[in-house]
């Protein structure tokens, strides 16, 4: 079972402040390997090293999660 | 499933609340449109939905954006008022001095002026049995 699979999840900054996706990120470090990079109004997280089939499920918590830290 | 949602309309913060009362339902993403002034809600259901189901889950979620938009607007209304009465209720000095008795440090704690400290058969006396016993 090969573990590196990428994920590019993309976060408009004017929504998302840098501060709460770090947060998120620090949560979710155990999970895959992270970045954060900002791209023009976006802040794109690439997510490397998750389990294949649990690709979706992280990515997809990963941004409720981060949604989460915006209250 | 996605909703657009103009910012004129629902303020950011009920949109952000609402979506969060959904997370446990839906995985949810947010995205702006400068050209139109809306915000973008992407809702995916975290169960498989028929198409009856995810409109349903839709219909709730626009449900909550009105109740969330209500609460926002309540909460900026009363905002003065309840700043006034926790105010009031933690830093108002004078309230507390108010509270507080007079002269508390001149008081003799020994002293009772109003005989609280008397039993009441010292103070009154033991009632006396009725002399006529029927």
């Amino acid at each position: 079972m090969g573990k590196k699979r990428n994920a590019l999840l993309r976060f408009d900054s004017a929504l998302y402040p840098a501060k709460a996706l770090k947060k998120a990120i620090r949560a979710y470090s155990e999970l895959g390997d992270f970045k954060l990079t900002k791209v023009g109004r976006y802040f794109c997280v690439e997510i490397n090293n998750i389990a294949p089939s649990q690709q979706t499920v992280i990515s997809d918590e990963f941004k409720n999660y981060c949604l989460g830290t915006l209250l | 499933m996605k909703c657009r949602l103009s910012t004129e309309i629902y303020p950011l913060d009920a949109i952000i609340n609402a979506c969060y009362a959904f997370i446990d339902r839906a995985y949810i993403s947010l995205d702006t449109n400068n050209t139109t002034n809306s915000i973008e809600v992407a809702i995916k259901s975290k169960a498989r939905l028929s198409a009856k189901q995810k409109k349903t889950l839709v219909d709730d979620f626009k449900n909550e954006l009105l109740h969330s938009a209500l609460r926002y607007q309540i909460s900026k209304n009363n905002k003065k008022i309840r700043e006034y009465i926790i105010g009031r209720a933690l830093y108002n000095p004078a309230l507390s001095a108010a509270a507080a008795p007079e002269n508390d440090d001149k008081m003799n704690y020994l002293e009772d002026p109003l005989g609280i400290a008397i039993p009441w058969e010292k103070k009154y006396g033991k009632k006396k049995k009725c002399a006529s016993k029927v």
